[in-house]
């Protein structure tokens, strides 16, 4: 298949360029009008589970590239805790808090205050944040090199005030143990 | 069977549920109660509640509740907060000091308050750790970090550096004259005449009693002799004012090596600096010799010759002073 839409970082754009006076940010209910509606499309056209399927992929590239762009290098398992914690507070995407952080042993569990995705949301009876599954999974699997998933297990919109994600890593014989 | 409740009935029951820590025996068969779906699920909500605010009561922060809802996910909340903590206590506790809390209330500053103190505590320790209690100067053991640091860059790169230990002379005769406190004084003095004289990328420090260890990098061995001829003899006139008609002076020696492509380790180059300082001492103190021996006279007049023309040179082309021994005074009458 010939792409027309292949994600490469330069097109995001030189903001600062080309909104002198807008800035850099948007009113929060915009992005959500924007995820939402597209998952409405995308669920009448192809279903609920190709949607959530879509949904995941498109979090894990954009996991992978936001990693390579402001993660990257990282030594040590503190230091990428710490600069993933202060990178989403910065782009106010969310607070990032650990529970558990047993990285070697392929089980982390933690949680997102202040969710972009879902924060404030209605009370749903499903978790939402598929999009941040895939995005939280592929900052590990770029960490670790290995296969890892996040599965998020409580989240606003079941009546949480906060997301919390139990993410482990795929084959790790620590975790099936 | 069982009989029909009241809407009364099923309050008083569900009040019941809310407060006992089990359900009564008697309830547990209760066809009424076991057949209502709806029921079941209130049950369900009631019982991991209980679970939940009972674990939550004892600092269990290990149970997992499923089930959804306002009240029970602001605990799950609660938990999530305390296991962060839990997370965050045992970061400060392998030193990391950066760990902050801001979603705890009042106890958040709390625990602030705690790790900003540790870290001021414990930046204090390590300074402690690393300074001379007396002449606030560097110690014996950040003296040798800094050495073994620069004997490795030396091994990769064989960037030169240079060492001298420098010894009071007569010392003792100082304590045992003027007493402790005058001996004190001196150690003082010393270190406060000739802090100035090292660059801030040299380490001077006190190895213990009343001896020095100055390390130079990007110094050799003729760099180092004018280094020491200069401490020499700012000692030699600098004088000590210890209240009587005459101020106390008090020389010293010093052994001057410099780090060689045949050394194995750091203690190698101490080894041959200990030997000319015994060397000085043996030749009547006040003196510095190096080892490798090198004539120190001859070595100084050529230093200084050659910093003459460079000196002439420089008022040509207007450049920044050499800072290590560039200015020396010309040798005075040592190891002659
Ligand atoms: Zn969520």
């Amino acid at each position: 298949m010939t792409r027309k839409y292949k994600f490469f970082w330069d097109l995001i754009g030189d903001v600062e360029d080309g909104r002198p006076n807008l800035g850099d940010s948007v009113d929060l209910e915009t992005y959500r009008l924007m995820q939402f509606t597209m998952r409405d499309v995308l669920e009448e056209r192809f279903g609920t589970d190709v949607t959530d399927d879509i949904f995941f992929n498109a979090g894990k590239l954009a996991g992978r590239e936001f990693f390579r762009q402001y993660i990257d290098p990282v030594e040590s398992v503190d230091e990428f805790v710490s600069k993933t914690q202060s990178i989403l507070k910065n782009k106010r995407i969310g607070i990032l808090r650990l529970e558990e952080a047993m990285i070697d042993k392929g089980r982390v569990l933690l949680t997102i205050d202040e969710d972009l995705d879902c924060s404030g949301l209605p009370e749903l009876d499903y978790e939402t944040c598929i999009y941040d599954e895939g995005f939280i999974s592929s900052l590990f699997e770029c960490f670790t090199n290995e296969k890892w998933k996040a599965e998020e297990i409580d989240c606003w919109c079941t009546g949480a005030r906060t997301c919390r994600f139990l993410v482990t890593q795929e084959n790790c014989e620590a975790v099936n143990a | 069977m069982s009989s029909q409740r009241n809407d009364n009935e099923w309050i008083a029951l569900i009040d019941t549920f809310l407060r006992l820590p089990r359900i009564p025996d008697d309830l547990c068969n209760d066809a009424e109660l076991t057949e209502n779906p709806n029921f079941q699920k209130l049950h369900r909500y009631i019982n991991d509640l209980r679970d939940l605010s009972a674990a939550l009561s004892r600092g269990d922060l290990q149970m997992f509740a499923y089930t959804k809802g306002y009240i029970l996910s602001n605990m799950k909340a609660l938990q999530a907060n305390l296991r962060h903590l839990t997370w965050q206590t045992k970061q400060v506790a392998e030193g990391d000091f950066s760990q902050r809390v801001e979603f705890l209330g009042e106890f958040s500053d709390s625990f602030n308050e705690m790790t900003t103190k540790l870290q001021e505590n414990n930046l204090e320790l390590e300074r402690l750790a690393n300074v001379d209690f007396l002449t606030q100067i560097p110690n014996r053991r950040s003296a040798m970090q800094f050495l073994e640091q620069t004997f490795l860059l030396y091994k990769r790169t064989l960037r030169v550096f240079s060492i001298m230990i420098m010894d009071i002379d007569y010392f003792k005769s100082v304590n045992d004259t003027y007493g402790h406190d005058i001996g004190d004084k001196m150690l003082k003095h010393v270190s406060t005449t000739l802090r100035g004289v090292f660059r801030a990328s040299d380490m001077f420090c006190r190895i213990g009693g009343e001896e020095f260890l100055a390390i130079l990098p990007e110094t050799n061995l003729a760099g180092a002799v004018c280094i020491a001829e200069r401490v020499r003899s700012i000692m030699e006139n600098a004088a000590l004012d210890i209240g009587s008609a005459v101020p106390l002076k008090q020389t010293i020696s010093i052994g001057v090596s410099n780090a060689l492509p045949g050394d194995e380790k750091y203690n190698d180059i101490i080894i041959r600096s200990d030997n000319a300082l015994y060397e000085a001492k043996e030749n009547g103190r006040n003196r510095v010799y190096t080892n490798p021996p090198e004539d120190v006279g001859a070595l100084l007049k050529s230093l200084s010759r050659t910093n003459a023309k460079r000196r002439q040179s420089r008022t040509a082309d207007d450049s920044p002073p050499d800072e290590h021994g560039g200015s020396a005074a010309p040798p005075a009458n040592i190891a002659e």
